[in-house]
């Protein structure tokens, strides 16, 4: 465990001296959720909740945990991989799960951070566009918070085995973007259910997407393989 | 003692037939020796020093750092080995000495503790007053020295060095060969690989000549004079490539 935060504290440094990363946190962490907010709040003042629940649900957790992670690993870990940079850590006394771990975190972390800032701002937003809160305030933080984390380790999974497995920055980028695909058909049944009244559904599917991205995010760590993981040898 | 014995090593492409890089290639590097790997470009030198560091598996044979199997038991033998790559392959915008730290941190316990010790490797080399600059603006020496001053991290006692003066200037260039002459006069076993035969014949006490993923002749670089009836070892070695043709 030791290892893999130093391998996560190592990317995460990388990552703070980009300029890019001071620019992303507080437009994806506060201004995004904010704008969504007030035209959710805006649109639910003139009676549309439907809007609210495609805009927040939709949009925001999908596609927001799903950027965090592509965005780090573009940035950060694909690169090292295609200048060879790799080659003096694979070889270091560290194992794959070690390694898996330590590339899984700093993106996890990420997404808390943003999850801390984006909840609050969402709501922020709507108020100041509906004049009110919503019905159940703490309902819709809970749900918020689960469905991205939920996203976020299925999202997460599917860019580590990405970033694996595929030998070019395209290839890297078609196999993230997979996850996208399950991810619509899941926040489209937690739609449904949202708009149908059916909270403990709602909830089931939910702890059953959290438990489905811890195992998918394990199988990823797995697949480490570092012949691989050096490139075209 | 770094040791590949029967060394077998193909890579299998998708859409090509399977090339055999290492063909029962044996090498051994005992404390305190320095071992240069002689050989053309494509003589499997980078293979055999993958296959050293445990990022690459054998097909046949066996490869050893102080004992230690690299396949069954590949983090005991990383941790005694250190790697000098072909590329110094540094972060562009991190500084040589958080990255160094990183690598004794790696290796050993203490974030706290891996500081001066990174600073230690770093004022041995030469790069304290750069250590504090981002790897992307150094020369290519300086990174070079960056990346053999990551391959002591842990203070390993096998070295893997991949061609440690490659497009060096001069003086660069002997700073690193009085570097790795250092290093084995302490113990460590240095397994260096080359493409000059002037840098082997001044440095190592065996030298092993590759070609074609197979070993040509192994022995004292005076020994391999003698065997060639030449006086210098780069004729020897050129006798010996021309030999096997």
């Amino acid at each position: 465990m030791r290892r893999a935060l130093l391998v996560a504290a190592d990317l995460a440094r990388e990552a703070l001296t980009s300029p890019r990363w001071w620019m992303i946190p507080p437009m994806m962490g506060l201004l995004l959720p904010i704008q969504m907010g007030v035209t959710d709040g805006l649109a639910a003042g003139r009676g549309s909740a439907v809007i609210l629940d495609l805009r927040l649900w939709l949009v925001t957790n999908a596609l927001w945990p799903c950027l965090i992670w592509l965005g780090l690993a573009a940035e950060i870990l694909f690169p090292r991989k295609l200048r060879g940079e790799l080659e003096p850590l694979l070889a270091a006394p560290i194992s794959g799960r070690e390694l898996g771990l330590g590339f899984a975190l700093p993106a996890a972390g990420a997404a808390a951070l943003f999850v801390a800032a984006g909840i609050p701002a969402t709501l922020l937003g709507y108020r100041m566009g509906a004049g009110r809160l919503p019905a159940d305030p703490a309902w819709e933080a809970a749900y918020l918070l689960l469905a991205v984390w939920a996203d976020s380790l299925v999202a997460g999974a599917a860019v580590l085995h990405a970033f694996f497995r595929a030998q070019s920055a395209g290839g890297f980028l078609l196999r993230s973007c997979l996850a996208l695909l399950p991810l619509a058909a899941a926040e489209g049944a937690l739609f449904m259910l949202r708009g149908a009244g059916r909270r403990a559904a709602c909830l089931g599917l939910l702890a059953l997407m959290i438990a489905g991205g811890i195992l998918l995010l394990r199988w990823a760590g797995s697949r480490l393989d570092r012949e691989r993981l050096l490139g075209r040898i | 003692m770094i040791e590949a014995i029967e060394v077998i090593r193909r890579f299998e492409p998708r859409r090509a037939a399977p090339v055999l890089v290492l063909d029962r290639v044996s090498v051994a590097c005992r404390a305190g020796e320095v071992t240069a790997l002689l050989g053309p470009n494509g003589a499997g030198k980078t293979t055999l020093f993958r296959v050293l560091a445990g990022l690459l598996r054998c097909h046949g044979g066996r490869a050893r750092i102080l004992g230690h199997d690299v396949a069954a038991a590949r983090e005991e033998a990383a941790r005694r080995t250190g790697l000098l790559t072909e590329e110094p392959a540094l972060p562009e915008r991190l500084t040589p000495r958080w990255h160094v730290r990183f690598h004794v941190a790696l290796r050993e316990p203490g974030w706290a503790e891996a500081g001066p010790k990174a600073d230690r490797l770093l004022a041995r080399l030469g790069l304290s007053a750069e250590a504090d600059r981002p790897c992307g603006v150094l020369s290519r020496g300086t990174r070079r020295k960056v990346a053999l001053a990551r391959a002591l991290a842990g203070e390993p006692p096998a070295l893997l060095l991949d061609e440690p003066t490659a497009s060096l200037d001069i003086e660069s260039s002997l700073s690193i060969r009085a570097e790795i002459a250092s290093l084995a006069r302490e113990g460590r076993a240095v397994l260096m690989a080359t493409h000059d035969a002037h840098e082997a014949e001044s440095l190592a006490d065996r030298v092993v000549v590759l070609r074609g993923g197979r070993v040509l002749a192994d022995g004292p670089p005076g020994e391999l004079m003698a065997r060639t009836g030449r006086s210098s070892l780069q004729e020897a070695y050129l006798a010996l490539q021309k030999g096997r043709r």
